[in-house]
């Protein structure tokens, strides 16, 4: 870190920042979303042709009790599955981040909303995350690590995986970023 | 903290004298010489054992693993009492056999326990069958602490205990060094700290007042000191005895029949005295009630053995920008932090420390595990408010806790417990006893329902939050009152949250993370809420200052 270095937000007065509420937020990848349609309804699909199978397989008889509870799961496992596909398609509607010179904020929730900002200054480090489907679809988790402790660990999740690879760029270019890390 | 200041340094102060032993006084005049000191001491990175008065640590470390992983066959054992006394033998050859081991891996493990000491680092080798290596820079040392069990006494030996900011494998202790070995290598590795602190930034050297204590500074300086009197106080408010019970939970059952047993053999026969068939109401009521008192009584008399204890002879010292707390009845702890390592400032009151005048302050450092969150904090047991603010002004000169107004919350606070949580349970609570024939039980449940309201209107009432420039300020509680308070540029993340139902009325709820965890304001304006985090979050980004 070089002494000489002027801070740019110095000089910038209080009404020419960017405000948290107004900054521009963007939604993560429409393949996200679609990914997880999928694989919601892959679920449930899985699900109900096993539950299927135990009604109509003749090898086992179930009591009574039993195959009435699998002939309703039968009609409650679909009604369930589009359910989750509803909220699964409006939650992801509202996963939003957006980045500012000197931190990132990532916005989730549709009746409970929730507004995470994380300074970049504070970062202590950043993994970007990939699944077997995500890797497949291109896309990545972005998490960073502060000292808020594992609780409060910064996710995003469904970043086009370029888009991550900028973000994790950006981070370790910060000229503030990690300097704690180099303080040691 | 330049390095010019070190000279000044001869000055020994008049509290300490009586701890510092002679040799200590020859290796502070200058800094150097206590590391050429260090260096010479150790035969320039030699690996070296520690003194073998470490066998009889690893004695009693062993001794507790055994006590640890075998609690549980204790009551067989004393139910066993009477066929082991018929066979005193076996009994006894079974007693030295385990003797004869602790003693066989005790002197193993000192052994085997070597240490080295070379530019910067400390190097541990350590463990009979599977062997550790431990390589720690000293400038990754969070903490260093001093720890003395009572049979290190007689010889002044000591245990220096290095903690890192990383895992509890991280954590060094070199387990058996004199005290004056410990003081000078405890000061290096200080000492490197406060160099490499300098290095890595050059741009705080404006800030005068720092470097203005550190003159005077290098002679300790006590901060406060804790009175038996203060501890007892603090036993009673403090009620730390669940802890206790939480231990001895696997054996209430036999506990129970015992003590009903004993009391049955005195003329007491608890279950009939709690028989509603035998009893009226009014009279089981009084039983309850002088019984609760009773155990009241005995658990609150543990509680200020336990706070006598652990914090017997308590001095809170500052030496240069550390902190240092020292105390313990058997055991004695050192724990020094630097304030750059300090991440807030908490001011615990319960409603006994209301009565009493007494507040409990800590100094809260990184949280990393949840369990030695308690060893990372600084503690000062019940002090009085003057001293809890003398205290708190002393690590944040320019805080304005005492002056500063608290904003309030949304009174929606008190309506959103009331109506999820405290009319749903008031409903259905009553109506349920009523249904099952219970109409005393229904009418006596307004008491707890009454007690809960007023716990909700307390806490709506308790919350406050405040800031200036450089500070958060926080309050809450429900009858007692705690304060928080920690600078900006402590802040790790921010989160602002608001429901469905808060966005109407323009609410909001706000988190604001540190090291030490995290607080919440509930129900704050929404402008109100934007502003809390936006000139955190301006402070934290202008200012540059590391966290740690």
């Amino acid at each position: 870190m070089q002494g000489g270095d002027s801070f740019s937000n110095l000089q910038l007065s209080t009404e020419q920042l960017t405000p948290l509420h107004a900054v521009q937020l963007e939604s993560v990848a429409r393949r996200y979303r679609l990914l997880r349609q999928g694989v919601n309804a892959v679920f449930f699909t899985v699900l109900w042709f096993v539950l299927l199978c135990c009604y109509l397989q003749p090898w086992w008889p179930l009591p009574v009790d039993l195959s009435d509870t699998v002939f309703h799961g039968l009609w409650v496992i679909p009604f369930l599955g589009l359910l989750r596909a509803l909220y699964c398609w409006q939650s992801d509607k509202h996963k939003l981040f957006a980045l500012r010179e000197h931190d990132i904020s990532y916005k989730s929730g549709i009746f409970f909303q929730k507004m995470i900002t994380q300074p970049v200054v504070r970062i202590q480090h950043i993994e970007l995350k990939q699944g077997p489907l995500e890797r497949k679809t291109a896309l990545a988790r972005l998490q960073l690590f502060s000292a808020g402790g594992a609780m409060h660990t910064f996710e995003i999740p469904g970043l086009h995986l370029e888009q991550a690879q900028q973000i994790r760029q950006f981070v370790l270019q910060h000229k503030d970023a990690l300097q704690d890390e180099q303080q040691q | 903290m330049n390095n010019s200041n070190e000279p000044g340094v001869a000055i020994p102060s008049e509290p300490r004298t009586e701890q510092m032993p002679e040799e200590m006084s020859e290796h502070l005049p200058e800094k150097v010489s206590g590391i050429s000191e260090l260096e010479h001491a150790d035969g320039q990175g030699q690996w070296q054992r520690v003194s073998p008065i470490a066998i009889l640590y690893f004695a009693v470390a062993v001794l507790r693993f055994f006590i640890g992983q075998f609690v549980y066959l204790i009551p067989p054992f004393i139910l066993l009492f009477n066929r082991i006394k018929d066979n005193p033998g076996f009994a006894a050859g079974l007693l030295s056999g385990l003797l004869l081991l602790i003693v066989v891996s005790a002197i193993l493990k000192f052994y085997y326990f070597q240490y080295r000491l070379s530019a910067g680092t400390v190097e541990i080798r350590s463990g009979v069958i599977s062997k550790k290596y431990l390589n720690l820079p000293f400038n990754r040392i969070q903490n260093i602490k001093l720890e003395q069990p009572i049979f290190y006494r007689p010889a002044d030996y000591v245990c220096l205990q290095l903690d890192t900011a990383g895992s509890v494998q991280q954590e060094a202790r070199l387990v058996a060094l004199s005290r004056p070995f410990a003081e000078t290598l405890k000061k290096h590795i200080l000492v490197v700290h406060e160099l490499t602190a300098t290095v890595a930034k050059p741009a705080d050297s404006d800030n005068s007042d720092d470097t203005k204590p550190a003159v005077v500074a290098e002679t300790e300086q006590l901060l406060n000191q804790r009175s038996v009197r203060d501890l007892i106080i603090h036993g009673i408010s403090n009620n730390r005895i669940w802890l206790f019970l939480g231990l001895a939970a696997p054996f209430y059952n036999q506990l129970a029949d015992q003590i009903l047993g004993f009391l049955l053999q005195v003329g007491i026969d608890l279950p009939a005295l709690f028989d509603p068939a035998q009893q009226s109401w009014m009279v089981i009521g009084l039983y309850a009630l002088s019984l609760t008192m009773f155990i009241m009584l005995l658990l609150t008399l543990f509680s200020v053995f336990g706070s006598v204890l652990s914090f017997y002879g308590y001095t809170l010292h500052k030496k240069q920008d550390n902190y240092i707390r020292r105390s313990g009845l058997l055991t004695r702890h050192e724990v020094s932090m630097r304030l750059s390592r300090l991440q807030r400032v908490a001011m615990k009151r319960d409603w006994l420390d209301m009565l009493l005048g007494r507040v409990n302050l800590s100094f809260e450092q990184i949280n990393g595990q949840q369990q030695f969150a308690t060893e990372q904090k600084i503690m000062v047991p019940s002090v009085t408010p003057g001293e809890a603010s003398a205290l708190l002004s002393n690590a944040y000169p320019d805080n304005q806790l005492s002056s500063i107004d608290f904003n309030s919350i949304s009174r929606r606070f008190i309506w959103r417990n009331v109506v999820l949580f405290w009319l749903p349970a008031a409903i259905i609570g009553p109506v349920s006893l009523w249904l099952q024939q219970q109409p005393q039980l229904a009418a006596l449940s307004v008491i707890p329902l009454a007690f809960w309201a007023l716990l909700i209107v307390m806490r709506w009432y308790r919350y406050g939050y405040a800031q200036d420039d450089t500070y958060y300020y926080l309050r809450r509680g429900y009858f007692g009152v705690d304060y928080y308070c920690f600078a900006k540029y402590k802040l790790q993340q921010v989160q602002y949250k608001q429901s469905w139902l808060m966005r109407r009325p323009g609410l909001c709820t706000i988190k604001l993370i540190t090291a030490s965890g995290a607080l919440e304001i509930p129900f704050v304006k929404e402008a109100d809420g934007r502003a809390l985090l936006e000139q955190g979050l301006l402070q934290m980004q202008r200012s540059k200052k590391a966290w740690m």
